[in-house]
């Protein structure tokens, strides 16, 4: 579904992502691991259409997206959870979800359609369905990140891609985000994970990869990585 | 309901207006703040609500005006069409504008708005043919049947608030309308409202052309009651001058913009007796105003009414309250 191929990204001078080729299957779990700095953002962001690559190509749906705007890479069924739970934090959390059905908007807003789709997610998300007139600013942190991921499924993606979904959360809200996460998968969504939680990543998902300063360096099953001793000594403490 | 009493109540003190304040001076600089509202209005859907800070909105104030003035006197367009074609003009220009400005970033964008201005205010100075240059152009009173003389300024004013309070009920609804809130989300993170669909480029675009063009007929309107106008219109003082007007008032809320122009034209007025003090003296206010209420002078005020009642908190949790 996405092939991520010999990926190169500059920030003017500086090289953020050297070599980066990723994988990610439809309805797989795909978890991306790494230290700060490592440039796991900055592959989330190309593939978003926000940064343009060096070199490299990103196909999906074997389409080369490099170049894309983001609105053809969201009709081509990706959606992205940005780090640190950005939200429009002077709307409500109705009005975020209405902006990430932005791009099914012309003129008219197909009001019946939304509703259709906020009806739909609204299982997954008990917590804020009371919440829906609140000022998404003034939500909790876990909260926040249950905003953040339910305006990324009202474009109704195939693959989602979330970074660092657990940064900043209680260990409470962090098990249910990524329960949230495992349901999702379940019922057949692709998914591109980006964590420092390298321990709690690659828990759950099928396979990973760890970059290290902007390169891809091991891949392979998460369980078979949980108990590599490279990663284990690098980003597991042990 | 307070909006809407307040509202009813703007629209009555709006109706009566004239008749009450019957000096003919004090008519002339009510219908100057109209037209000034009507162009930091105009401003605000740039500024307020996209947070695009275009310092080169004289352009599009005094383009129209020129294009109103140009068609009324020298090819005796009627007032009504002229207007028609100012703010086409207008709304045009800003397209045109747009086109590189929107490709810039930062102080590079602002540095390309008030260029491509400069670029207009040069035009309209070097075409003395067409634009009578630095002399001014003289713009005639345009004639309204029906209307006795001496009431021409009453029709200006009915005229000016008619499309002020059409230009806020349209704006209104847009705010909080869900395009309207993708305006709000690229104000509040360009990225972040691109990364979830946003037409980030294309609602810039669209929203110069409606921007300019409103500030447009807001100088349409101005140069026949003003009578002449010059290249000055053009220059950065007016553009700094909108700018202002919505920054003092409080930006992307409309009654912001109105206020802020109020206090340009209106309360300028006040200290008339100091003379040449005049300006430092409003300068001074303006600055004190930025410093202690740098959200605009009116912002607190409408907080504090648009406060949750009890009623209406009762189903929200807060966040300290759900810790």
């Amino acid at each position: 579904m996405l092939e991520i191929d010999e990926l190169a990204i500059n920030y003017d001078q500086v090289e953020a992502v050297r070599k980066v080729s990723i994988a990610v299957g439809a309805g797989e779990m795909v978890a991306l691991i790494g230290a700060n700095g490592a440039g796991k953002t900055t592959v989330l962001h190309s593939v978003m259409g926000l940064l343009k690559p060096k070199a490299g190509t990103i196909r999906l749906k074997g389409e080369n997206i490099v170049g894309a705007p983001s609105k053809r890479i969201l009709d081509l069924g990706v959606a992205l959870v940005p780090e640190g739970r950005q939200l429009f934090g002077h709307l409500s959390v109705l009005e975020n979800l209405e902006v990430g059905y932005a791009r099914k908007f012309g003129i008219r807003f197909d009001r019946a359609g939304f509703e259709g789709r906020v009806a739909k997610i609204d299982a997954y998300f008990p917590r804020i369905r009371e919440r829906l007139k609140q000022t998404s600013g003034t939500l909790s942190g876990g909260e926040q990140q249950m905003v953040a991921i339910a305006r990324a499924l009202m474009s109704d993606p195939d693959i989602l891609l979330l970074d660092e979904p657990s940064l900043g959360l209680s260990p409470i809200m962090m098990d249910t985000v990524l329960d949230l996460l495992v349901q999702l998968h379940g019922e057949g969504m692709a998914i591109l994970l980006v964590e420092q939680n390298a321990r709690a990543a690659l828990r759950i998902s099928e396979r990973a990869y760890v970059l290290d300063s902007g390169v891809t360096t091991l891949n392979g099953r998460a369980r078979a990585l949980l108990r590599d001793p490279r990663v284990q000594q690098a980003y597991l403490g042990l | 309901m307070l909006r809407i009493s307040l509202a009813l109540a703007a629209l009555l003190v709006i109706a009566v207006a004239p008749f009450v304040v019957t000096d003919p001076y004090f008519q002339q600089v009510m219908v100057i703040f109209g037209i000034y509202a009507i162009f930091a209005v105009a401003l605000d859907i740039l500024f307020g609500f996209l947070g695009v800070h275009s310092f080169g909105h004289a352009a599009f104030f005094g383009g129209g005006a020129y294009v109103c003035g140009i068609l009324m006197e020298t090819y005796g367009v009627s007032f009504g069409l002229a207007l028609v074609a100012a703010t086409l003009f207008s709304a045009v220009l800003g397209f045109l504008i747009a086109i590189p400005a929107l490709r810039m970033r930062g102080i590079y964008f602002a540095i390309t708005t008030l260029f491509c201005a400069e670029v207009v205010r040069l035009v309209v100075t070097n075409v003395p043919d067409v634009t009578r240059g630095v002399m001014g152009l003289t713009t005639p009173m345009p004639s309204f049947p029906g209307v006795p003389y001496g009431y021409e300024t009453a029709v200006f004013y009915y005229i000016t608030f008619a499309i002020l309070v059409l230009a806020c009920l349209l704006l209104e609804r847009f705010r909080v309308s869900p395009l309207g809130r993708s305006f709000i989300a690229i104000r509040e993170n360009e990225q972040l409202a691109a990364s979830v669909g946003v037409p980030v480029f294309r609602i810039k675009f669209y929203a110069f052309g409606v921007s300019g063009g409103l500030a447009g007929l807001a100088g349409a309107i101005y140069a026949p009651f003003i009578g002449i106008i010059s290249p000055d219109l053009l220059s950065p003082t007016y553009s700094a001058m909108g700018m202002l007007m919505v920054v003092v008032g409080g930006f992307g809320t409309i009654y912001g913009a109105i206020f802020g122009a109020f206090m340009f034209s209106v309360v300028t007025e006040f200290f008339r007796a100091a003379a040449e003090l005049r300006m430092i003296i409003f300068s001074g206010i303006l600055i004190v105003a930025i410093i202690f209420m740098p959200r605009g002078v009116l912002t607190p005020l409408v907080e504090y009414l648009r406060r949750p009642s009890g009623k209406d908190k009762a189903g929200l949790v807060t966040r300290d309250e759900a810790a």
